[in-house]
């Protein structure tokens, strides 16, 4: 079973993806052959209020066999730790972060006090790079909060210090390898969804695998339905890796990232 | 039936010469329409001596692969001899057409001119590279799918191809600008697997003119054709049925 750690539910407010209920992003999952898949609201992660949205998402999907809830969490917006505790409550599986849309550092002192709390409930953050190449995003961006060297460096830290666990989702290939040092040394998980994870010819995620941060550590991410799901998942599939590695990306490290308690 | 690959690349080193090579076979491409890797040549603006070593290099391979790979050639209009080397590429050893321009200048440029003059003797196609970025700027030299129409109206029995549409950037606009020139086609290569890109290039421009492309990028090409929403009678004419038209084969 292909496992996904990061998908995506509901209305873009710039784009549209033709796939917005449950039922089509389903439908466009099970015909890549995903059989789980970790799914963020997009309404939590746009609106500067995820609150709301996010109590949207959990009712959207809570019949669903195949989507598992992620919450959009805005770290500046009115939170505490009752709000988190209230989120894994209602089923949320982790927490994600979106500095590039929610307009914050992720070196922001808000943001360690997070990871704190979610290292207190055991649960998992992600750190959600961008949902889409920049080139192609809406001339309304500014991209004052990019993820660069500086701001992941400092997220690491901040996880390294709450001990908690972390998804470095949608990273640049090149920001990996400057930061891989600090990567390994942290309890994170990096994906391979940004398109500069390159396949074959390149095999990019070779190289995550089995030169930056060893089988264990990478997963499977679609960023469905904003991406066609079988790109990542032909990457993995057709990298140099052995079929053992290729589990654990595909299938094996998310459930382990997401279900450890 | 193997895949027709419409944009492909060889590289200057060996080793990734052979893993070009097995890519093609394990995703069943049998014919690779290639020219030299722009970034291993020295610079935008390769000198000619250059740009004849290297394109001798994707004769080589053309004749060592059995043909799966097809020489495009690549050329620096700004250099004086590139305008024959690219007719004695063509003529004597059987290049299939002209591209990827690159970024040495704009496809409008009367030095860029004359290839599309010569593509229009020969009956062959032309691949331009194309930026279809909203982010940040434009960069010198690098076309824009406005720049591919500009040449495609100037030229209309030249089959232009404007290069991986999925190359990042708003491709919903390029499809728009070039919709209305029966002759550009698009190819699916690119590394931005945003969903969607397919099956609008379909609807906007035909299954007709949407051709399959690697740009040496294997699995997300083929991932976002797999993808799409599409019938299959027009997944196979990407795949393959497209190109063969392109190129006269």
């Amino acid at each position: 079973m292909i496992v996904d750690a990061l998908a995506f539910l509901g209305l873009h407010p710039l784009r549209g993806s033709g796939t917005e209920t449950p039922a089509e992003l389903e439908r466009a999952l099970r015909r890549a052959g995903v059989g789980r898949a970790y799914v963020a609201g997009l309404e939590s992660l746009f609106r500067r209020n995820p609150w709301a949205a996010n109590e949207l998402h959990a009712r959207r999907v809570a019949g669903s066999s195949l989507l598992l809830p992620l919450a959009g969490f805005n770290p500046l917006y009115a939170a505490d730790r009752e709000r988190l505790k209230r989120l894994l409550e209602l089923g949320f599986k982790g927490v994600v972060l979106a500095p590039l849309y929610h307009g914050f550092s992720p070196r922001a002192a808000a943001v360690g006090r997070l990871l704190r709390w979610a290292a207190d409930f055991g649960a998992p953050a992600i750190l959600l790079c961008a949902i889409e190449d920049p080139r192609g995003s809406h001339r309304a961006y500014r991209f004052r909060y990019r993820v660069g060297e500086r701001e992941l460096a400092g997220f690491l830290e901040l996880a390294e210090r709450a001990g908690v666990r972390v998804l470095i989702s949608n990273a640049e290939f090149s920001l990996l390898e400057k930061l891989a040092r600090a990567i390994a040394s942290a309890d994170a998980m990096v994906d391979v969804a940004s398109n500069t994870v390159y396949g074959p010819v390149y095999d990019r995620v070779k190289a995550l695998a089995e030169e930056l941060f060893g089988e264990d550590r990478v997963t499977l991410s679609t960023g469905a339905p904003l991406n066609y799901p079988l790109v990542p998942i032909l990457k993995v599939l057709y990298s140099d890796l052995d079929e053992r590695a290729r589990r654990k990306i595909l299938s094996e490290n998310a459930l382990r990232f997401y279900e450890r308690k | 039936m193997r895949l027709v690959d419409a944009h492909a690349h060889v590289f200057a080193s060996g080793e990734m010469n052979a893993r070009l090579l097995k890519a093609a076979e394990v995703f069943n491409v049998g014919r690779l329409y290639a020219s030299i890797y722009p970034f291993d040549l020295s610079s935008l603006k390769p000198p000619h001596d250059e740009v004849r070593r290297a394109n001798e290099l994707v004769a080589r391979l053309q004749r060592e692969s059995g043909r799966l790979v097809r020489g495009m050639v690549y050329a620096n209009p700004l250099n004086r001899g590139d305008l024959r080397l690219a007719r004695e590429l063509i003529e004597r050893e059987g290049f299939a057409g002209i591209g990827e321009l690159y970024r040495a200048c704009k496809p409008w440029r009367a030095e860029a001119l004359r290839f599309f003059e010569l593509a229009e003797e020969l009956g062959v196609p032309v691949l331009v590279h194309t930026a279809h970025r909203l982010y940040p700027r434009d960069r010198p030299g690098e076309a824009t799918p406005d720049d591919v129409a500009r040449v495609a109206r100037r030229f209309p029995k030249v089959k232009v191809i404007m290069a991986h549409i999925a190359g990042g950037g708003d491709w919903e606009y390029a499809l728009e600008v070039v919709k209305r020139y029966p002759n550009v086609y698009v190819d699916v290569g690119g590394s931005v697997p945003e969903a969607g890109v397919i099956e609008r290039a379909v609807e906007l421009l035909g299954p007709r003119r949407v051709l399959f492309a690697s740009d040496c990028l294997f699995a997300e090409s083929v991932g976002r054709v797999e993808s799409a929403e599409l019938p299959e009678e027009h997944k196979r004419m990407i795949y393959y049925g497209n190109a063969r038209e392109v190129f006269g084969e």
